[in-house]
């Protein structure tokens, strides 16, 4: 096996009382562990049927025209805990458009929805692990009186090849003052892993086409997981 | 390598739908196909039902994947193909057949990840490793239950008296 340091594990709690719900939906009591290789290497889900087809990493193409809002491109690799790329791994992508409004029919209608834009896109990493959206800057969004704006974020959901690689997070924005305060975000204990959630700005990149200019970020995803065989070229 | 940092779990929040759920998705087999089995279950927290949309559970085991939302009572349905085999761990052991089972949801900064087995595999379900490091009056709960109407009922509580069995990763 490698015999690379692990990846330093900043996990949320399941009980984090500043996110309310949690407090009711937290299991109180300890999780079963397992002897190590149980389940660190088991398949994860079969994600074969879920479908991916080309222009699906592209968000501002869906409509019969651009939708409102700030152009953006995000991307960067998809590693494993050895820090190799994941090819092949699928991401699911969803967000609240400009105006901080979601699609979905159970969203709040406090904010407009934009005809030209589902929010919604999907793709498979390269043969590198590589992987980029184009997409809008979505809206800082709130939910009703009851409930602070949370900053903006993209939600996503990545399967790689384990059982131990599926995760789902949230990617925010470098500089957002609403971070501070926002108790997902803040469910993670320590400031290394907040910083892992935030894209870094690459650039404000203008095109000889001025449709395709946009600004830049990066952002890198960590699974948990190896490959099954170590000694794969990379 | 060593500054390599794990992405943190968030929430998946309530509005996924969009992105999540596509035609079919809580079908892991055509309904046509000989051992095609219903399963079907309420998920649940210490008050009560995640009612819709607050929760998403996926449902896997080799080539089968579903997944579901649950709705207005908390209910899901899925569709997948009653496993009858058993299955091996990494080392070799042998393993009574059994569905993988995550819940996400809304209040879940990370999932949690249990397990469904078959009530017809007794003898091998006795005898299942991971059923084994299970308190003995909590393995229970990790068992499907046959349904009248045919198919397979499996609840998950993720509090209250009734809390389910999970695993750490």
């Amino acid at each position: 096996m490698s015999v690379g340091v692990q990846p330093l594990d900043f996990s949320p709690p399941y009980l984090f009382p500043d996110y309310e719900i949690s407090i009711k939906r937290a299991p109180q009591r300890a999780l079963i562990e397992l002897p190590p290789g149980w389940f660190d290497r088991a398949a994860g889900p079969a994600y074969g049927r879920v479908p991916v087809r080309a222009g699906d990493n592209d968000l501002t193409v869906h409509g019969s025209h651009h939708p409102i809002g700030q152009r953006i491109v995000f991307g960067g690799r998809v590693l494993d805990s050895d820090g190799r790329g994941v090819p092949g791994a699928l991401i699911e992508l969803w967000q609240a458009n400009a105006a901080g409004r979601y699609m979905d029919a159970a969203a709040p209608e406090f904010f407009p929805l934009d005809p030209n834009f589902t929010g919604c896109g999907r793709l498979q990493t390269d043969n590198d692990g590589r992987y980029s959206f184009t997409t809008i800057r979505p809206g800082a969004y709130s939910a009703g009186p009851q409930f602070l704006f949370r900053p903006a974020h993209i939600h996503l959901s990545i399967m790689g090849p384990g059982l131990a690689s599926r995760l789902v997070s949230q990617m925010y924005f470098p500089d957002d003052p609403l971070q501070a305060t926002d108790p997902i975000f803040s469910s993670i204990p320590d400031p290394r892993g907040r910083q892992r959630l935030i894209a870094e700005f690459l650039e404000a990149r203008v095109e000889a086409d001025g449709r395709k200019s946009a600004m830049h970020y990066r952002w890198d995803i960590v699974l948990r997981g190896h490959r099954a065989t170590p000694m794969d070229s990379r | 390598m060593s500054d390599l940092i794990y992405t943190p779990s968030q929430t998946v929040g309530p509005f996924y739908s969009t992105g999540l759920l596509w035609e079919g998705c809580t079908d892991a087999v055509a309904a046509s196909d000989p051992d095609a089995i219903e399963i079907r279950g309420t998920v649940a927290d210490g008050d009560g039902p995640f009612v819709y949309p607050d929760g998403m559970i996926e449902l896997f085991a080799g080539d089968q994947f579903a997944r579901a939302q649950t709705d207005h009572d908390g209910h899901y349905r899925v569709r997948v193909r009653r496993l009858r085999a058993a299955l091996a761990l990494d080392d070799g052991q042998a393993q009574a057949p059994h569905l993988y089972v995550a819940i996400f949801g809304r209040g879940l900064l990370k999932p949690l990840l249990t397990r469904m087995y078959f009530p017809e595999q007794e003898a091998a379900n006795a005898a299942d490793p991971v059923l084994s490091l299970v308190p003995s009056d909590r393995r229970a709960s990790l068992i499907a239950q046959p349904e009248a109407e045919g198919g397979l009922r499996f609840d998950i509580w993720v509090q209250g008296p009734h809390e389910g069995v999970f695993f750490s990763l």
